[in-house]
C-alpha cells in the first residue's frame, strides 16, 4: 500500500467515527425519531441533514475559493435517472418500514440496538442478492445515464446563485419544520 | 416531544455567507474569459488551450502548480512544473523584461490555479488565464473526449473539433457512454483517483 492510501484510509476511519458519533448525538440512531419524519411528528432528520448540506455546501464553496480544496478532486457519482428513482423508492420503503436508513442502521447496531442489527443483516443480504442477480438487472442498472451532473449545470444557474437558493430554501424549511412540529405537539 | 434547538446566530451566519457567495458569483460574471463571455475571470477551457498548443503559439507559457510527482506522471504538453513561490519569482522576472507572455496556470482543478492567477494579476503579462477544470478537464475534454450517441448537430460539430485535437495529442476520442470506472485508456489511468463508495 502507498503512504497516500494509508493516510486516506486513516482519514476515512476518523471521519467515519465522527460521522457516526454526530448521528448518534443527533438522535438519529433511534428508529422512532427517524420514523417520525414520515409521520410529520418529528422532523429532526430533515433539520439535521439539511443543516449538514448547507454547512458542506458553504464550506466547499468558500474553501475552493481560497484554494484550500479542489472541487474536481471530490467524488461525484454519475446520475442514472430511472435506476435511481427505483432505488430511491425501494430505499424509502425500507426506511419507513424499518425506521432506519443504511447509515443510521450501522449507528444503531453500534449502540447495541437489535433493530439496527436486523437492518444491517438485511442490508448485507440485499447486497448479496443484488450481486448474484446483477446479470439480470444490468441493463436497467445502466439505463438513462446523465453523466456526472450538478444542479447548477442542470438548471443553467451560476454556482453562487444555486448556493444562495439552497440556503434560502433550507432556512425557510427549518421555519416550516418547526411549525409542523409545534402543530404535532398541540395535537398530541 | 423534544424539539431541536435552532440557534439564530448560525442561521444569520449561513444567510450572510450565502449572500456573499451570490455577490462573488455576480462580480465574477462581469469579467470575461478568453472568448469574451462573462463566465469567469481569466478562464480558459482545455480545448482552447489545446488549440493554442497545436498552433504553436510562441508567447505561451504554461505553469503546472501541482506536485512535481504529479507533473512527472503526466502534464499538459509544454507545461513547466512550478511551486507557487517559483511562479511568483518567475512572474517578477517577466515583469521586468520586455517579453510579452501569455500565462496559463493549471492544477488538479480550478481552485488553486484560479487563486494563483488572481494573486499574479497585474504582474505584467499580456494575458493570463487559469485552466478551467485543471488537468482533469484536459484529460476528459482533450485526451478522451466523449460524445453521446443522441447528440445534437452543434454538439457533434464541437466534438469533431475536440476529436481532431485529441488525435493530435495522442488521445482517444469516442462515441457513446463508457462503463463508469472500467475504462482502460491512458487518460483514465493517468486521471487522479476520485472514486468512492458513494455513501
Amino acid at each position: 500500500m502507498t503512504s497516500s492510501l494509508n493516510e486516506g484510509l486513516v482519514l476515512a476511519l476518523v471521519i467515519g467515527i465522527g460521522f457516526g458519533w454526530f448521528l448518534e448525538r443527533g438522535g438519529l440512531g433511534n428508529a422512532r425519531k427517524l420514523a417520525g419524519q414520515f409521520y410529520f411528528t418529528d422532523l429532526t432528520v430533515f433539520k439535521v441533514m439539511f443543516a449538514a448540506i448547507i454547512t458542506a455546501a458553504l464550506g466547499l464553496f468558500w474553501l475552493s475559493r481560497f484554494g484550500v480544496i479542489e472541487l474536481s478532486q471530490i467524488y461525484l457519482p454519475p446520475t442514472y435517472v430511472i435506476p435511481m428513482i427505483i432505488g430511491g423508492a425501494v430505499f424509502g420503503l425500507g426506511f419507513v418500514m424499518g425506521g432506519l436508513c443504511p447509515g443510521t442502521s450501522c449507528v444503531a447496531m453500534a449502540s447495541g440496538r437489535l433493530d439496527g442489527m436486523a437492518l444491517v443483516g438485511g442490508m448485507l443480504a440485499g447486497i448479496l442478492v443484488f450481486n448474484e442477480l446483477f446479470p439480470v438487472v444490468e441493463t436497467l442498472y445502466r439505463s438513462t445515464p446523465m453523466g456526472r451532473v450538478t444542479l447548477p449545470e442542470l438548471l443553467g444557474l451560476p454556482v453562487g446563485v444555486m448556493l444562495f437558493l439552497l440556503v434560502a430554501a433550507g432556512l425557510a424549511g427549518f421555519r416550516v419544520a418547526e411549525r409542523i412540529e409545534a402543530r404535532a405537539v398541540n395535537r398530541g | 416531544m423534544i424539539r431541536s434547538p435552532t440557534p439564530r446566530s448560525l442561521f444569520m451566519a449561513a444567510a450572510v455567507l450565502a449572500f456573499l457567495a451570490l455577490m462573488v458569483d455576480i462580480g465574477e460574471r462581469q469579467e470575461g474569459d478568453v472568448h469574451g463571455r462573462g463566465r469567469g475571470r481569466g478562464r480558459i477551457d482545455a480545448v482552447t488551450l489545446a488549440g493554442w498548443l497545436r498552433d504553436r503559439r510562441p508567447d505561451l507559457f504554461i505553469a503546472d502548480i501541482r506536485s512535481a510527482e504529479a507533473w512527472e506522471q503526466y502534464h499538459v504538453p509544454r507545461a513547466k512544473s512550478l511551486t507557487m513561490n517559483e511562479l511568483r519569482s518567475w512572474a517578477d522576472s517577466v515583469k521586468q523584461g520586455p517579453a510579452r507572455v501569455t500565462l496559463v496556470i493549471y492544477g488538479a482543478g480550478d481552485g488553486r490555479a484560479k487563486a494563483a492567477r488572481q494573486g499574479l494579476d497585474g504582474a505584467g503579462f499580456a494575458e493570463s488565464y487559469y485552466l478551467a477544470g485543471g488537468i482533469t478537464d484536459w484529460l476528459d475534454d482533450v485526451m478522451s473526449p466523449r460524445l453521446d450517441t443522441a447528440a445534437s448537430p452543434e454538439e457533434l460539430a464541437a466534438f469533431e473539433k475536440a476529436a481532431e485535437l485529441s488525435r493530435y495529442f495522442g488521445g482517444t476520442p469516442r462515441l457513446g457512454e463508457g462503463r463508469p470506472g472500467f475504462d482502460n485508456d491512458t487518460a483514465t489511468v493517468m486521471r487522479p483517483s476520485r472514486e468512492g463508495c458513494g455513501f
